[in-house]
């Protein structure tokens, strides 16, 4: 039983999904469909625990139907889908707890469709195959954009046909490539893959590399590609705002990650994969300065901390793939704990704009948990986020740049966060009076203290995570991985990360300030209609592959 | 959609359609087509009786064929943990994947039926 | 010059075409699934070696076609629709709750 389970990994939430499915159409309540989706959540934790045990022997593999590897389908689990797959099953457990009290549900077909997609990205981070990966991700895709609809009707309906539409064209994009590098090499598994790719002539390399840099965009949310992000997130319901901004973003970079490591041997992309992440990291930032809605700020900073994983993955040396894949495990946790606490609050006060908010004392768990999110979020030392930022950032010190680019974008992330915090929590707003405010029902409040308990735990005690999982799974990419234990009192960086502070109050002051200019450039940016978008990412395509082109 | 022509070819074309669905399900395993391909026609034979006759009278069977879809679903998987339970591999080839085309197509048909159904569920209420 | 790999590839530049500049909804649910058999012609006429035959097990039959290009096609027209259903699901719903389905008028 012990080898079957990669496949019990998956089967276990399909069966539930099903069985709510057949216990929806004849019952009244809601109660049983919980329970199931409870025990079946919970379930992958016991597998995981015993997959990692099989996991210190080397790489667990599972041939579907018996087929020998490049004829079937694999099930491959290294330490990078271990770790993924680990918060994976933190972030839906603790998303389902909270969605429990969150969402009103006469029928259950929410949780049959939340099965679903966890099914879809369990087995994004399980398959060997790279076909098997486009499958599962149209199998994830299709039920986020049914999940998206459970927000409010009017504008969560028109963010998820705007998403669809863009989803599809990345769809097409990452089956066009397969289709190249197929007839090219004729292997689909992503283990001969690695080995055989440097075999396809120069051209066609640039060609593929540009479809699957259009579609894992689109996927992971890089600056050209991204507007599909801000409105889908912010108008989905919280519980699965937080799963999508956690995870679903993440399978992007982990399939880049997996793409990337395939072994293109084409010059100078690490910069114009630098280059890109870059531009993301600021971006988010940017476009985060005229907003007011809270969950609209928080999924442009997801797009902002995806530019900094990028910028990580794409120096391509042991620190900034460690720091990476380490800042993808921290902002699933404090992106997912932002997100509910929002969920929170506009639970209680039932609007999204920051400034009618003003809570404060009259929800202390929100209070702190937030608090402990924002601090993770900017970086500061004893939280998780600070370890990845400064491991991205130490890695990046050969290239100024792009450096100052990610200060610049840190400022912004503290900018931001401090706004919230003051409007939402601190400052009571004058002509809206809330006399009624409770703290949120408990279940709420126990998936955001997991969280926040995870930030603290990750942050103090780096190393027990890292050597086990984050060092075996960068050594899939990076050739040379030296073991660096990280402390956490280094006086140089606590230095940094307090000047970044202080600049970002600084900024703060000034976007309170001058918030007439602010709204000028906001009526700017919301005239971009769907088409240009779409014709901005093809333009962007082929820039990108001609510069590619003249560097070969 | 109520002309007398129309009503009597389809009355008489849809045993033939039924009957080619059937085939290509059945033989889904030695020649072109099996689960998906003989689901779709099945279901345009049922959809092209629906579309002349009007859908009012199966409206009421929607959770019944909603029950059946999810039942194919579910015996599909379980036949791979079947396999399993032999000591091989997750669908392994035991010799029967003919089961799984019949339970695909079967399942096809009802999914295709059932969305046409809902389809017009709106356009009726109105 | 006229070969599967070419149409392909040309259904594939004006289904995209199509998205870019369509405002109507429907139009673009259209394109999607032009887009979509543009790519599976492009994958089908991939495995195509001169003078071989359909990859059917009969007696006596020695040099078939790639068969693996026709599998992965019949999963991808199954995601294909499922796609194609869920967007004509949510464009009524659209039209329901806006009385319209164009999008410039929805903003």
């Amino acid at each position: 039983m012990m080898e079957h389970i990669p496949i019990l990994i998956l089967v276990t939430p399909l069966l539930s999904a099903l069985l709510i499915s057949m216990i929806s159409l004849i019952s009244k309540t809601v109660r049983i469909q919980k329970i199931i989706t409870f025990i079946s959540l919970s379930l992958p934790f016991v597998y995981l625990f015993f997959l990692f045990e099989e996991l210190s022997k080397g790489i667990i593999e599972y041939n579907i139907g018996g087929w020998i590897k490049p004829y079937g389908i694999t099930l491959v689990v290294d330490e990078l889908s271990f770790t993924l797959l680990l918060i994976t099953s933190i972030v839906t457990f603790l998303s389902f707890i909270y969605s429990t009290k969150c969402m009103e549900e006469k029928n259950g077909k929410f949780y049959f469709f939340y099965l679903i997609m966890v099914v879809g990205l369990f087995g994004i981070f399980l398959s060997g195959d790279i076909f098997n990966i486009y499958v599962f991700f149209e199998l994830t895709v299709i039920s986020s954009y049914i999940l998206i609809t459970y927000g409010d009707k009017k504008v969560s309906l028109k963010a998820s046909i705007k998403y669809l539409i863009i989803g599809s064209i990345a769809s097409f994009f990452f089956l066009f490539a397969i289709g190249l590098v197929y007839i090219k090499t004729g292997l689909l598994n992503i283990d001969f893959l690695s080995k055989n790719i440097h075999l396809i002539d120069s051209q066609t390399q640039i060609i593929i590399f540009t479809l699957f840099l259009g579609a894992i965009g689109i996927k992971a949310a890089i600056i050209p590609f991204h507007t599909w992000l801000v409105d889908a997130h912010s108008t989905a319901p919280s519980p699965i705002s937080a799963i999508l901004s956690g995870i679903t973003v993440k399978t992007g970079v982990y399939i880049f990650i997996r793409v990337f490591a395939l072994g293109f041997t084409l010059q100078n992309i690490n910069e114009l994969i630098m280059i890109f992440g870059a531009i993301t990291a600021l971006g988010g930032v940017i476009g985060a300065l005229v907003e007011w809605d809270i969950k609209r700020l928080l999924a442009y900073h997801t797009i902002s901390q995806i530019g900094f994983i990028i910028v990580g993955i794409g120096t391509f040396s042991c620190i900034g793939v460690a720091g990476g894949i380490y800042h993808i495990v921290n902002h699933a946790i404090f992106k997912g704990l932002l997100f509910l606490c929002a969920g929170s609050i506009i639970f209680r006060t039932g609007s999204k704009d920051i400034r009618e908010h003003g809570i404060g004392k009259t929800m202390p768990v929100t209070l702190v948990c937030y608090i402990i999110g924002a601090l993770a979020i900017s970086g500061i030392t004893p939280f998780n986020g600070s370890v990845s930022k400064s491991m991205i950032e130490i890695s990046v010190y050969n290239y100024p740049i792009i450096w100052i680019i990610l200060i610049f974008a840190s400022i912004g992330t503290v900018a931001h966060f401090s706004k919230i915090l003051y409007y939402s929590f601190i400052k009571t707003p004058k002509n809206k009076f809330q006399p009624n405010l409770k703290e949120v029902p408990y279940p709420m409040q126990i998936s955001m203290i997991f969280l926040a308990f995870f930030c603290i735990f990750l942050g103090v005690f780096p190393n027990l995570f890292m050597d086990n999982f984050i060092f075996p799974a960068t050594t899939s990419i990076v050739s040379d991985v030296n073991n660096i234990s990280i402390g956490i009192i280094k006086p140089l960086y606590i230095l940094k990360e307090w000047i970044i502070v202080i600049f970002g109050l600084l900024l703060l002051k000034i976007i309170i300030i001058r918030s007439k200019e602010i709204d000028i450039l906001r009526e700017f940016i919301s005239k971009f209609k769907l088409n240009i978008t779409i014709f901005l990412m093809i333009v962007s395509l082929i820039i990108f592959t001609l510069i590619l082109n003249a560097y070969n | 959609m109520t002309s007398r022509i129309v009503k009597i070819v389809s009355r008489e074309l849809t045993p033939f359609i039924f009957l080619f669905g059937i085939y290509i399900i059945i033989y889904g395993h030695l020649s072109p087509g099996g689960g998906f391909q003989g689901g779709v026609v099945l279901a345009m034979g049922a959809i092209l009786v629906m579309v002349i006759y009007g859908g009012e009278k199966m409206q009421k069977y929607v959770p019944h064929l909603a029950f059946i879809e999810i039942l194919g679903v579910f015996l599909f998987v379980l036949f791979g943990l079947l396999s399993i339970s032999y000591g091989k591999q997750f669908y392994s080839n035991l010799g029967t994947i003919w089961i799984l085309n019949i339970i695909i197509g079967l399942k096809v048909f009802v999914g295709l039926v059932i969305l046409y159904l809902l389809f017009i569920r709106w356009e009726i209420s109105k | 010059m006229i070969n599967g790999i070419n149409i392909g590839i040309i259904l594939f530049l004006v289904g995209l075409y199509g998205i870019v500049t369509n405002k109507n909804l429907i139009k673009i649910v259209m394109s999607i699934s032009v887009m979509g058999n543009g790519i599976v012609l492009f994958f089908i006429s991939l495995g195509y070696i001169k003078g071989n035959l359909a990859p059917i097990i009969n007696s006596g039959v020695e040099h078939i076609v790639d068969p693996v290009p026709h599998a992965l096609m019949l999963t991808m027209i199954v995601i294909n629709l499922c796609i194609t259903a869920l967007a004509l699901i949510i464009i009524v719903w659209l039209h329901k709750e806006y009385g319209t389905i164009d999008l410039g008028e929805m903003k």
